[in-house]
């Protein structure tokens, strides 16, 4: 499994903020223990760019339980938690590729390393800059967006 | 992209599921805002003039959770209905070249690009502290401010002091990106929980449903919405009523008006 995460011996100090992220997310819970007895994403590869935080993290594991080969990219390359990264990455088996102030060419290189797991499905903020998406025509069923689509957003706003 | 046909499969919009976009950008992003300048910053709010630009579902979260720490807030806007909404919660309404020159404290959570620009910081107080909390590091002209600015330095963590002209401080966040998560650790895991199940529950949509999906834009089904809503308030202890018969026979019918 490659990865590249900023230190891997952050990796319990992670899992302890993890397990109290997950204190406070009970749906999601609720949808790993789901997940994790129907298996609905087995065989699938989901390539997620998000803020790595602890949170996401807990998502990451939840697509995991359901089956999913998971892979992680940073959304914004000042918002990594090292910490959670190094457990995903050591003690997780998730392919992870972020380190928090990464430099713009680190950023896009890690971007491209989970894109080039040609995934099935991606889940994110927008994988920062259509190009990215453009030169890789890889979401083989879809994508979950986080963040609005300015034209979908300008058309369906009330305002 | 799907209006012009480049989209190449289906997306569906998490952003637009109301379990997400009601409660992560509202009070999460409130929250974790107020949190990351204060960390950043240890400055007190109470009595300060602090200016959220843009009254979307995220800039109603900052600017609710600034005037619940006692700051004076201004809100600008460039879409008339939303500053009339910001109006009627409370809040000042500006132009922002009239707000620069008052605030302690601006906050673009706007999703547009150089908010902040040049004009507005040569009108700015001494000592005014400017952050982004909404798309990247564009909302804020950086490079303007670095070309007018006389000097620089990292006056601490997350806080770089820029001298302009004649000496006025201006004090930038977090480079201007994301000062929730780069400052203090991003939204609480309580409202993440609720935009990730909707994550997870739109990962299995898809790959259940691809066969039919086609490349479009597509919402989260309303039923997922609505089961993440109802786990949400039952992990809370809450429970709500039904309607009666009588009221579902009311709702479904169109003989009775007021």
């Amino acid at each position: 499994m490659n990865f590249d995460v900023k230190d891997v011996n952050l990796a319990e100090t992670g899992k302890l903020r993890l397990e109290w992220a997950l204190q406070s997310m009970p749906v999601l819970r609720s949808i790993h223990k789901r997940f994790e007895e129907q298996k609905p994403l087995k065989g699938r590869r989901i390539a997620a760019c998000l803020h790595v935080t602890t949170e996401t993290a807990a998502l990451a594991l939840t697509l995991k339980a359901g089956g999913a080969e998971v892979f992680l990219c940073a959304s914004n390359p000042l918002s990594t938690q090292d910490d959670v990264a190094a457990t995903l990455a050591r003690l997780e088996n998730v392919s992870v590729f972020a380190i928090k102030g990464e430099d713009t060419e680190t950023y896009y290189r890690h971007i491209d390393a989970v894109l080039d797991s040609k995934p099935h499905l991606t889940s994110g903020s927008g994988w920062n800059g259509g190009n990215h998406h453009g030169s890789h025509p890889t979401a083989q069923h879809g994508a979950a967006r986080n963040t609005p689509l300015p034209d979908h957003r300008r058309q369906r706003c009330p305002y | 992209m799907a209006q012009q046909g480049i989209l190449r499969y289906p997306i569906i919009a998490v952003n637009d599921a109301h379990t997400k976009h009601l409660f992560d950008n509202r009070y999460g992003t409130g929250q974790s805002t107020v949190d990351g300048i204060i960390r950043a910053t240890n400055r007190l709010l109470a009595g300060t003039v602090f200016v959220v630009c843009g009254y979307g579902w995220c800039g109603r979260g900052v600017a609710m959770r600034a005037r619940g720490m006692g700051a004076h807030v201004i809100v600008t806007e460039i879409n008339p209905l939303r500053a009339l909404e910001a109006v009627m919660d409370g809040n000042q309404v500006q132009p922002l070249d009239e707000a620069a020159k008052i605030a302690d404290f601006f906050v673009t959570v706007t999703g547009n690009v150089h908010v902040l620009r040049e004009e507005h910081f040569l009108s700015m107080k001494d000592g005014a502290i400017v952050a982004n909390s909404g798309h990247f590091n564009v909302e804020i002209d950086i490079p303007a401010l670095e070309r007018i600015a006389t000097g620089r330095r990292q006056i601490r963590e997350f806080v770089e002091e820029f001298t302009l002209p004649g000496g006025r401080r201006i004090n930038l966040l977090a480079d201007g990106r994301l000062v929730n998560l780069a400052a203090a650790e991003g939204h609480p895991s309580s409202v993440m929980d609720m935009s990730f199940a909707n994550q997870a529950l739109a990962a299995e949509y898809v790959i259940q449903a691809h066969k039919t999906l086609k490349p479009d834009v597509y919402a989260v089904p309303r039923e997922i919405d609505r089961e993440i809503a109802a786990l949400k308030l039952r992990s809370l202890g809450i429970q709500i009523d039904e309607l009666t018969p009588e009221q579902e026979k009311y709702l479904g019918s169109w003989e009775m008006g007021t």
